[in-house]
Parts: structure tokens; sequence; C-alpha cells
């Protein structure tokens, strides 16, 4: 796999702050690097976890996962959530006062 | 002022040790430089990193508090990160701590562009003049870890606070007694806003109200309040990176990527439940009525987790996929004995038994003598077991079942039942043996009872037998009904563990049951290890159990570990220590401990010295001195065995890495031990002992008689021959290795021989004692008979062995030169080679490779001071030496070699008392009739006719292209009139002379095999030798297996 070592949060950070035009969306995701993420599965199972990375078929890595099902919830640590199975992709709210 | 509990998964945990780390607060970006190199305690240096209650506290403070123009103080501020939050909701704010953090707080919030104020403060002690009663708000996060500081921090609270303020402290329960805090604040607010004294009676009064109050704070809690939905961000961020590109944080490397576990795909995630395993789990039914036929099913399958779950697999992939198993709570119809139906009757007792089997192995477990290797563990979930039911009461239950089924036999209709209870009868008795075998040999029971022992193996016996008649009883294999829904193979997903685990597939039946015959053997090797006497016979033991095949079973392996040694003694019968100084004392004379015996606290032996009689200044000194220096060299040696002993006991992996790691040590030991011994005979000995042992120094150029050195050395040696055989079992050496290998055990055998030889004579001349002192000390010798009768039979196992060795080296040596023994990556000669380039490539391997290779396989004993092994000039020189002689001679004079091992054997078995070492003498006996028939079958396949074995090694290469360029017109032969000819050429004699010589030979190879067998009967006789005959061969009859000679 050929990938691109190009992300550095640093970088990540100050354009978050200083740009004033519109960033892009892949800058506006990254902002979400690092925090909690649920992602909703097609069987039903919902992830709950880090979100650490993501790539361009919206394969999501997630750390310190935990697994719930209807009734049952488990921890599964470190997991990689293939983009095809992702029925919904929720985030905890940065902006909440 | 509020007392928060809280629990919080912060997202920025796992970094929380990184060197910068970064806070992001609405459109504010906080950059927190940390130093973790610091080493940190909780009671030093904890400032330098931002804990998780600061980020908690932060973002309370970001998103729910007004702080417009309030002056906010922040307690044991560390990094300042709250001060910081305070500073961009438009505070005031001052972050206080001790001086030692000032700096490190100053320079993130410069790094920031913050305004914050910095002041030092010392709780308890005066506050600056520009704080005290100031503060609007107080921060403090996580700084009530230390009990002892709370008064002082309420006496600083208390300082800072105006009117109405508010203290906002958040901690974690460590359990240091943070939550003692609340107490305590309000009894100081109740005393002392009755104090007339105190200058600030408002705040007073704030915390002992507020303290009284329902104490609530709408914290962040695990479950974030709102959740944004960016499935849309997501699908047109990813739309613009390119293909392979990461969109990730620094702290993600791509390893951490690979490693991840991939959701949905079959072999890596257990919780994807098909819709088949959906509707395997929906027919569970666990108050299903079962018939005998089902209960069998699930009793046999059972047995299979068990066994499974013993040869190395987790719980989780084996017993706890019974539905039954894991059931909280056994039925009470079950425990009551009152059920009327198979389930309760004989299903839960089955099962209960067998988890408490499970619970005794499982115990043993905990004793941590295992390796990660084997995975028999079930991570941190605690294990039950049905541990609340007692034993008496589980064995209660399994004798209603016996009655239940037996009751059934007679009453039941249908065949298929009756045959099912008939089965299950036996599964009841064994399960009930098994269990009273379990408790007889758990380390409790025997550590404390001595005749658990007896009793365990008088029951194991009987379950052996219980076990072979039950592995006889054949049954339909249709008769089993299988319960839908009662396994469920997918049961890792109820269960935290860091990643799914692969299922593992059960052994089969047939595997399981001898998988516990197999285990049953090796639990009768205790009795064994439990009679072992010396150091010698323990080595030995292990070193046969080590190489046992099939490798005792993981339980039965950390049993032994806990029974050589645990809690400082060995075979649950005398200390370490004792036992190494009784070692030493049965190889070296009583001498030095009988003469420190009576030294001790004896005034009239002291008075005897200090007159000069005897002793010298370093015993008048301190007398005890010498007892303080064995005693310390003892539990040193005793270490070291202990730890060689546990290495044996663990898989064959482990081993193969640390075996010889040991020598080193026990090399370094031996220094010590030189150095013990000069010093105790220099104090020891006296004037007198110079006329006394005149002869004694006359054959020894010095007379110190290295009391200690001579017995580690005698077990390094011991040491260096169990690594040398255990090597060629692990299959550590490669096929031409195994000359060398044999050639250097030879040479560790003539050594071990010198040596003992060497002892013996010391022992017997009482070199280095000193008469006078043993007068002094009252001491009669008595006991050197008795250790040069020790040291004589150890003499003949060993001069046996090298016999044995030398055998073996020689016929390794013959092999190697006719191109028998085959190294694994050799192409099959003749075929992929040609003979010019086979003969080519074996120049070459002679060179330098062989002569690396050579280095490096011995390097670990290269190290040893003595015995040094050859450097591979010397073993060349050695090997050219044997070149001279026909590889047919070679093998003819192992032959006699053998024969001479025989006899060495014979001696020792006629004289006299075998006590402790039959199991020795048998061994080596074993592996030498072994080989000498293997040898012989060797022989018959005409090894010593081929043109190539007639000649001397030095000529031998020329024979060799002959010998392929034969081999080739044999192959094509072969094809062309079929396989067949070649045991018919064998059967065709030539001449007439040729067949005499054949006749003779296979008469001769008829009579070891008769003799082999004969032997074989014998051993069998005696249970404990038929267990142990594997065990105990020394590792030699493991060699023909390595060998893959051609029968021509």
């Amino acid at each position: 796999m050929q990938a691109q070592l190009t992300c550095d949060d640093n970088v990540a950070a100050k354009d978050q702050e200083t740009s004033s035009a519109v960033p892009s969306a892949k800058e506006k995701l990254r902002a979400y690097l690092n925090h909690r993420m649920r992602i909703s599965c097609d069987d039903s199972r919902q992830f709950t976890g880090i979100f650490k990375c993501v790539d361009n078929s919206k394969n999501i890595i997630l750390s310190d996962t935990t697994e719930t099902r209807q009734d049952s919830q488990r921890y599964v640590g470190m997991i990689m959530v293939p983009g095809d199975h992702i029925r919904q992709i929720l985030v905890e709210n940065l902006e909440y006062v | 002022m509020e007392l928060v509990r809280w629990q919080y998964r912060n997202p920025y945990h796992d970094r929380s040790t990184a060197p910068t780390r970064q806070f992001i607060f609405g459109p504010h970006v906080l950059t927190i430089t940390q130093q973790p190199s610091q080493s940190i305690t909780l009671s030093q240096n904890t400032g330098f990193l931002v804990w998780d209650g600061a980020y908690l506290l932060s973002q309370h403070v970001f998103n729910h508090l007004t702080l417009r123009g309030k002056k906010c103080v922040e307690l044991g501020a560390g990094s300042a990160l709250v001060s910081m939050v305070a500073w961009l909701k438009q505070a005031d704010a001052v972050a206080t701590d001790l001086a030692q953090y000032q700096d490190f707080a100053r320079q993130n919030i410069r790094a920031n562009g913050a305004q914050v104020d910095v002041q030092e403060v010392v709780w308890g002690e005066a506050l600056p003049q520009a704080l005290a009663g100031s503060a609007d708000v107080v921060f403090g996060s996580e700084i009530l870890y230390l009990e002892e500081q709370h008064k002082a921090l309420i006496h600083t609270l208390r300082g800072l606070m105006r009117e109405n303020a508010r203290a906002y402290l958040v901690y974690k329960d460590r359990g240091l007694g943070e939550h003692r805090f609340h107490e305590r604040a309000r009894i100081a607010g109740d005393t002392d806003a009755n104090s007339p004294h105190h200058a600030h009676p408002a705040g007073d009064a704030e915390l002992a109200t507020l303290a009284g109050q329902q104490l609530h704070l709408d914290a962040p809690s695990y479950d974030p309040l709102e959740w944004l939905d960016i499935g849309a961000l997501m699908t047109q961020a990813t739309g613009e990176l390119a293909v392979g590109e990461l969109l990730r944080p620094p702290s993600l490397t791509y390893y951490d990527a690979l490693i991840s576990v991939e959701v949905m795909k079959p072999q890596l995630d257990m919780g994807m439940l098909s819709p088949a395993d959906l509707c395997e789990i929906a027919k569970w039914d666990p108050n299903r009525r079962l018939s005998l036929r089902q209960v069998l099913w699930v009793v046999e399958e059972l047995v299979r987790c068990e066994l499974t779950w013993h040869s190395s697999a987790s719980l989780l992939q084996t017993m706890y996929m019974c539905n039954y198993f894991t059931v909280d709570e056994a039925p009470r119809e079950a425990l009551s004995g009152e059920g009327r139906e198979p389930r309760d009757r004989v299903l839960f007792p089955l099962v209960v038994a067998l988890a408490h089997c499970c619970r005794l192995v499982w115990m043993e477990y905990l004793r941590e003598n295992l390796f990660s290797e084997e995975d028999v563990h079930f991570g941190s979930q605690p294990v039950e077991f049905f541990g609340h039911i007692a034993r008496e009461d589980v064995v209660g239950m399994l004798r209603s079942a016996t009655a239940y089924l037996q009751d059934a036999l007679g009453t039941e209709e249908d065949e298929g039942e009756r045959e099912a209870a008939q089965v299950l009868l036996a599964h009841v008795g064994l399960r009930t043996r098994w269990l009273r075998v379990l408790a007889d040999l758990s380390l409790e029971y025997l550590a404390e009872d001595p005749a658990a022992l007896d009793r365990g193996m008088a029951e194991l016996s009987g379950l052996q037998e219980a076990h072979a008649a039950f592995t006889k009883l054949a049954f339909d294999p249709e008769l089993p009904v299988t319960v839908p829904g009662c396994f469920d193979p997918k049961c890792m997903r109820k269960y935290p563990s860091m990643a799914p685990i692969k299922p593992r597939p059960l052994l089969s039946r047939a595997e399981t049951h001898e998988a516990f015959a197999g285990m049953l053997r090796d639990l009768s090797l205790l009795r064994q290890l439990l009679h072992a006497e010396s150091v010698e016979a323990l080595v030995n033991f292990l070193g046969g159990f080590s190489r046992r095949q099939p490798t005792p079973l993981p339980f039965v392996r950390s049993l032994v570990a806990s029974v050589l040694s645990s809690n400082d003694t060995v075979l649950l019968r005398e200390s370490l220590v004792g036992f190494v100084q009784r070692a030493i004392r049965e190889t070296s004379g009583g001498y030095v401990w009988d003469v420190l015996d009576g030294l001790e606290g004896r005034a009239e032996v002291v008075l005897a010295l200090r007159r000069g009689v005897v002793g010298s200044s370093a015993l008048l000194d301190d007398p005890l001195a010498a007892r303080t220096r064995v005693d310390g060299f003892c539990r040193e040696a005793a270490r070291h065995l202990v730890d060689w002993f546990r290495t044996m006991c663990q898989n064959a992996p482990r081993q193969r890495r640390v075996y010889v790691k040991y020598l080193a040590s026990w090399d370094a030991l031996q220094g010590d031990a030189e150095e013990l011994d000069t010093w105790l005979y220099a104090a020891l000995a006296a004037d007198s002992i110079a006329e006394a042992e005149a002869e004694a120094e006359a054959n020894d150029p010095r007379c110190n008689p290295f009391w200690f050195s001579s017995w580690v050395y005698h077990v390094k040696l011991l040491l260096i021959e169990n690594a040398l055989l255990g090597g060629v079992r692990l299959g550590v050496y490669l096929g031409y290795e195994l000359a060398q290998v044999y050639g250097y055990a030879a040479q560790v055998f003539q050594v071990h021989r010198d040596h003992l030889d060497r002892m013996a004579k010391m022992t017997m001349g009482r070199t280095g004692q000193n008469p006078g002192l043993c007068r002094a000390a009252g001491v009669r010798r008595q006991e050197e008979d008795a250790c040069v009768a020790g040291l004589g039979r150890w003499l003949d196992v060993v001069e046996a062995q090298n016999y044995l060795a030398t055998a073996l080296w020689l016929v390794s040596h013959a092999c190697d030169r006719l191109g028998l023994v085959r190294a694994p990556w050799w192409p099959r000669r003749g075929k992929a080679l040609s003979a010019e380039a086979l003969s080519v490539w074996r120049a070459q391997e002679a060179d330098e490779a062989q002569a690396t290779r050579y280095a490096l396989r011995f390097r670990a004993f290269s190290r040893l001071n003595s015995p040094t092994p050859l450097t591979y000039a010397g073993w060349t020189d050695t090997v050219a030496q044997l070149d001279d002689s026909p590889a047919a001679d070679l093998v003819a004079h192992a032959e006699r070699l053998l024969a001479k091992a025989r006899d060495v054997l014979d001696r020792m078995g006629r004289r006299g008392s075998m006590r402790g070492w039959d199991e020795v003498h048998r061994g080596i006996r074993y592996a030498v009739v072994v080989n000498a028939v293997a040898l012989a079958k060797l022989q018959a396949a005409g090894v010593a006719r081929c043109p190539a074995a007639l000649v001397p090694g030095s000529q031998a290469a020329a024979y060799q292209r002959l010998l392929v360029e034969a081999d080739g017109r044999t192959a094509a032969a072969e094809e062309e009139e079929g396989p067949g000819r070649e045991a018919e050429m064998l059967k065709k004699p030539v001449s007439k002379a040729r067949a005499k010589r054949d006749r003779k030979r296979r008469k001769q190879e008829t009579g070891l095999a008769r003799d082999a067998a004969e032997w074989h009967k014998s051993a069998d006789a005696l249970p404990l030798a038929a267990s142990s005959k594997c065990c105990e061969t020394g590792g030699h009859v493991v060699l023909w297996s390595q060998f893959s000679f051609d029968a021509k």
C-alpha cells in the first residue's frame, strides 16, 4: 500500500484555528481525530471508540472500542470497521455548551 | 464547593505520556508540553503530566461555567491547563503549585499565549498577599489523593475563598481516601465556623453549607450528551483522500493500523454472527428436557473440551462454549437431588464435577509456572467453576447420579437409553476418580498430608485401569443425540477480551482419550519425583521429563514444577538450602559440616582455637563467619538449581531458548565456590595439618580438597550432559552436527569420569581435614565410606554413558562420512545434484561454513571456563585421526564400545543394593540395548559392505563418486524393475562366506532384538518402569530417529 505521510496534528490544529476561508472537508474531518465516535454496522452492532484513522474507502480505525449489541456490551480494543458495512457515523459534539 | 465523583474515558488518555498533547476546546487548541521522562509516582513529579481529571475539569469549565472577570485560582495546577481554559473564558486566572512546577507552568502558558499568573502556594502555609481571600472560584483537579494533605488543603481553601466563592474539585477514586475529604471539609467547616478567632467566617460558612447539600454537577459523562452525525462529512472527506492515503494522527503508526482487528471478517471478528449462528443461538433452551442419549452427547463434548483446554487452549475456546457450563447457578433440583429428569440428576452433577476438576487444575495454573505460550488462561475475568459448591456435595451428587443411572438401567424401556446409561455410568465413575486424584495430588494436600501421595497414586492407578476399560467400551457413534444450541462456539463475544480469539478445533474423541491416558501416565511420575533423593537423581529425572514424548501437558509440567520447589522447599519436604547442603555433604563428606556444627556456640572449641592449638586467625576473629559464608553459598547454589529445574518443566520452545543460559550462571557459581574453598581451607587448617596430611599432599600439589567447587563442577558436568542430549531431543542440531555433539558429549563424560575419580580419592584420603579441629569439635568421621560408594556408583553410570556417547560419535561420524546422515535441507542424493556438484558442495560445506556453524553451535559451551569444547581446528584434527580407519571399523568398534557399556552396567547391577539408582541404571541400560539393536540393523542394512565403508576415510571421497554413480544406476534399475528388488537383493547373498556372515549377523541381531524385547517385557512388568521407559533413556534413543540412513 502506497501511503503518504502527510498528516500532522500541529498543522491540522493551526489550519483549523487560523483558516478564515472555508476549510476543506478533509481538514474539517481531521479535527475529529481522537474524538469519540460511534459507528453502527449493518448487522445492528454499534462500536464506540476513539476515531483514529480513515482511508479513502471509508475504512475506519477506532481504538479503545466497546462493542454494543442490543443486550450486551464488550470491550474489543482496536478495530477496523470496513467502509462497506458502515450504516451510520456519529461523533461526540465538540461544540455543545 | 462541589465534589464530583467521576468516571470518564478521556479520548486523550492513550497519549497521556506523550511529550506534547493537544486539547481542543471549541475553536481553541491548547498545546501542553509534558515531561514524562521524569520518574512520576504518586509522591513525586505528578505535576509534569496532564491528568485525566484536569482535562475533565477543563471540559466542564469550558462548557458550563461563566467566568468573565472572575478571579479563578487553580490549586496544584501542574501544567495549568485548567487555568488556561479559565482564561479562555475570560477569567482572571491564577495557577498555583509548588515552586518546582512553576517554570513548567509558565512555559506552557507562554507557549499558548495565555495570560495566567503563576504563584507559589504551599498548602497549610501563609498565602501570598495578593491571593488571600480573593478567589471567586477555586479549581483543583486530582489533588485529593494525599490524604494527609487534606487538612492543609482545607486551610488553604478557606484562606483563598471570598464570600460566595465556589470550589470545583475533581478526583478519581484511587482508593487512597479521596472521598474522606468531603467529610473532613464538612467537619472543618462546622467546627471552625463556630470559632470566633477565624479570619474568614464567610468562607467557612460556605464550606459548611455546601458540604451539606446534595451535590450535583452535570459533568461530561461516558456517553456524551449529544452525538453529531458526520456521515455526509465523512463521505465528502474520504472522497478527497487519495487512494492509500490515511487520515490519521501521528500517534497512530502504520503498524497500529495493521494490527487492528477487522470487524466483519469471520476469521477475526468473533462478534460477528451469521444468520445461521443466530438461528442456532435461538435454539438454546436452558429448561429443555433431555434424554440420556442427549446427556451423553453433552458430556462427551465437554470431555473433549476439557482435554483440549489441557493441551493449551484457552477456556473461551473450550469449556465456556457449553451453555450448561456457563450458567450462573445450577438448578435447585440438581443441587438438592430432587430432580426427576436426566438433566438434573446426571448432566448437572457431571458438569459441576468437571468444573471442580478444572478448578483444581486452574489453581495449579495460578502458580504461574507456565509461560505465555501456553494459552490456558482466560484473561482477566474471574473464574467461578461452581466454586461455591463444596467438594463433598459434588461427590454426593455424583453418587446420586450413579444411583439414578443404575435405576434407569433396570427400568428404562428404550434400548438406546439403556446403552447411554451404561456409558454415562462409566463417565460418572471416571469423573469421581479423577476428582479424587486431582484433589489428592494438588499441592496443598501433598504438602500437608504425607499419605496423600500414596492415596493419590493408588487412586491414579485405579483411574488408569478404569480409563483403559472405558476406552475399550465401544458404542455406536449414532448413540449420542445432539442438543441444539447447547454449544456456542462464538461465546467469546460475551466476554471482555483485548482481541477476539480464534476458535480452535477440539481434539477428536480418540485424541482426547489418548491425551488423558498420557496425562495419567505423566502424573504417575510424581511418585518417582517425590522419591528422588539427590540432586543427581533430580537432574536426571527432569532431563528425562523434559525429553518425554509427547510433551507432558501443561498441568503436569506445572505440578512438577510446583512440587519441585514452592515456598522455598524442595520436593515438599526439605528446605532448599538444606537440600543443597545435603547434596554437597553426600559427595564431599561431612567434614566441613561437622566441624562447623561443632564450632557453633561451643566455648571450649573457641577456647581451643584461641590457645592456638588448631585453626587459624580467620576463625578466631569470628567463629560464625565460616557458617555464614557457607550458608550464603548454599542459598545461591539452590537458587541456580531451582532455575534450572523450572526450565526443564517448561515447554520445548522455551527450553530451546534458555536451556544453555543457566550453564553460564552455574559457571560463575563455580568461581565463587573455589574462592569459598580456598578461604575455608585457610580458615580450618592449622600448622599441624602439614604433617598429618603430608601423604595426601604428596599426591596433590595443593591439598585443598575443594569441598564445594568439586560438587559444583560435578553438577555442572551433569547439566552440560543434559543440555547436550536435550538439544538432540529439541532438534537443535542438524544431522551432520550430531557427530560433533556426541564427540563433545564423549569428551564431557570423560572429564566427568576423571573428576569423580579425583573426588573419590580426595574424600577417601581425607584430604584437607584437620584432625586437631575434629578432636576439638568432638567430630568422628564415618561418612566417607558412604560418600565414596555413592561416587563409585555414579562413576559407573558416567563410564557407561561415556562408552555410549563414544559409540554414537563413531557411528554418526561413519554415517556422516558415508553420506547416510542427511541434513534436512540437503537435496536427495543423486537426484537434485550431480556427483561433481555434490562433492564440490560438500567440500565447501567442510570449510568456512562448517567452522562458523561449529563456533555458533558450541558458543554457549565454549564460554564456560571448563570443560572447554574443542575449537573447530581441534575438532577437525580429532576427526582426521578417525579418518585413518574405514567406516566399517568404526562401526565395529562402536559395537564393542556398546558391549563394554553393558559390562559396566552389569557390574554396577552386581554391586548389590541399587537403592535410588534403579531408574538411572535402567534408563541407560535401555538406551544401550536399543542403540545396539539399531546398530545391528544398520549393519544388516549393509552399511559396512558398501565400498566406501571399507577404505580409510582419507580415501573415502574418491569412493563417494563411485557410490553416487552406483546409486544412480540402482535408482534407474529400480525404476525398471519396480520395488521389491531391494529386498530380494538383501535375501540373495553373493557368496557363501557372505551368506555365513549374514546369517551370523542376523542371529546376532535377533539375539539383540530378543534381548530388547525381554527387557521391554521386564520393564513393562513394573508399572513404574513402564511409565518411565521413554523418560529415562537419556535421549539416546531419540538419536536414531534423527538419522535417515539408506537401507541398501
